[in-house]
């Protein structure tokens, strides 16, 4: 039996009028890569952000086992005073990690994710969308945490670092993390995820393991357009 | 991240922000020049005088776009403020500004205290005076920290600045007729609890004024409204979730 890193018990969260997630039910397992997969606007976000701390579910609870928790979200925003490396330092003071340790950890991460560490000494506002999406992961790999939490976690970067995302990602469940990753992009997930979730309209719609599935495109279809039929069967 | 390890990380944000800013270098070099130039155009006793009435305007400006840009931009949306932590920051944040404040007055004052002491022109410093502008600064960072949930940027202090403008033309132009309210207001004990009302209303805009009249009753009503700020201020960020950009 695998164990719940992290488990919710009927979550829900509403917007005025809007009910952004209505009576979420998950488990996420330890030493997995789990996604959170459906359409734009069907609630994963606010989801994510409810599990974070930066939310407060209107009714509902959740139970998180991980002693440290990182976050990359979709687009992440910095402190407009501060550089990359400023930002980098703070994360690895607040994690209890020395400056020799936090250089030497800057160092390597930088290289698998193919980031420039000139950038480090420059505004982090100032970085390309794709850049600060990179300082979001360094800030979050930094802190080695149990579990990992990303937003759509391809959105602007380049093959290269996609690639070594992935490899990323993989090395990282090996080494007993558990990584939710959040995304629509279902062919980037399908390639490194093991577990999913998929978010229809707020409300879980299946949870399960890829293992012994057809593929991760069928099965999100055959949940979010079940009447419809395959995307493309649709007359023009 | 345990708390220990948080708190200067939020200080040290919140430090970088406050040298960053050329409000606030332009506002302590201003203010210091004004000193300055008084000093050597009258005397180092008007000089002093115009650092203990004006002093806490340098809390005032430090508390310009305190919370809502902060908020809003997404910034705390990061592993470093995750598990409600953003939270524990923004509280922090009152308390450093006003820290700051006091840090920037108290050098100003030791300056002029030893200097006054030292060639026989202060008999004793007015620490009483001091510790009333120091008190003054606080609520204005209370206030000023509220307002910036609603006003972005540097509109906290302008909406202030503003509102003592407004409060000084009002008084100005009615002068003629409200002969009765400028003298209960400059009275040095006025009488009465409309009167003691009024004065606490045109301090809750205008609060040097209390530097002025240091009654005990104006203290603890100067202290009253910067603890009530201060509640509102843990209020709205107890009840905050960071919803949108």
């Amino acid at each position: 039996m695998r164990t719940a890193l992290l488990w919710a018990e009927s979550l829900a969260k509403r917007f005025g009028a809007v009910e952004a997630v209505k009576d979420a039910t998950f488990e996420v397992h330890a030493n997995s890569v789990t996604s959170f997969l459906g359409e734009n606007g069907a609630g994963k976000t606010t989801l994510l952000k409810l599990l974070l701390g930066f939310l407060r579910p209107d009714s509902g609870r959740f139970s998180l086992a991980a002693r440290s928790v990182g976050y990359v979200p979709e687009r992440p925003a910095f402190f407009p005073w501060l550089t990359g490396g400023q930002i980098l330092g703070l994360t690895a003071r607040a994690s209890g990690l020395s400056g020799h340790d936090a250089d030497r950890m800057i160092e390597g991460l930088c290289r698998r994710i193919s980031f420039g560490p000139r950038l480090l000494s420059r505004k982090a506002q100032t970085y390309s969308p794709g850049n600060q999406k990179k300082l979001s992961y360094l800030q979050s790999l930094l802190i080695e945490p149990e579990l990992l939490i990303i937003d759509e976690p391809f959105s602007a970067l380049d093959p290269v670092a996609i690639k070594g995302l992935r490899a990323l990602f993989r090395q990282l469940r090996d080494q007993g993390k558990t990584l939710l990753l959040s995304s629509h992009l279902i062919s980037e997930l399908e390639r490194v995820c093991d577990e999913y979730i998929i978010i229809k309209a707020g409300k879980v719609a299946a949870q399960g393991t890829l293992a012994g599935q057809p593929d991760l495109e069928s099965l999100f279809f055959s949940f979010i357009l079940p009447r419809r039929g395959a995307v493309g069967d649709e007359p023009v | 991240m345990s708390a220990r390890d948080r708190l200067p990380v939020g200080l040290l944000i919140s430090w970088r922000k406050l040298l960053s800013s050329k409000v606030n270098s332009l506002a302590v070099a201003g203010f210091v020049l004004l000193l300055a130039f008084l000093w050597v155009e009258d005397s180092f006793s008007v000089s002093f005088r115009a650092f203990l009435y004006l002093h806490p305007f340098l809390s005032l400006l430090f508390s310009q776009d305190m919370m809502n840009d902060e908020i809003t931009s997404g910034v705390l949306e990061n592993v470093l403020f995750a598990g409600g932590r953003f939270r524990d920051y923004l509280l922090m944040k009152s308390a450093f500004v006003a820290a700051a404040g006091l840090g920037v007055s108290l050098a100003l004052f030791l300056g002029y205290s030893l200097y006054g002491l030292a060639t026989r022109q202060l008999g004793f410093p007015d620490l009483d005076r001091f510790a009333v502008g120091v008190l003054v600064g606080v609520y204005y960072v209370a206030v000023a920290g509220f307002l910036s949930f609603f006003f972005r940027a540097g509109s906290n202090v302008l909406f202030l600045i503003l509102g003592q403008f407004l409060l000084f033309a009002g008084l100005l132009f009615t002068a003629s007729q409200r002969v009765g309210l400028i003298e209960r207001l400059t009275s040095s004990a006025p009488q009465g609890i409309n009167a003691q009302l009024e004065f606490l209303s045109v301090s809750s805009i205008f609060p040097n004024i209390v530097i002025a009249r240091r009654s005990w009753l104006n203290v603890l009503g100067l202290m009253a409204m910067a603890a009530l700020f201060f509640a509102l201020q843990v209020w709205k960020i107890r009840s905050l979730e960071l919803r949108k950009r």
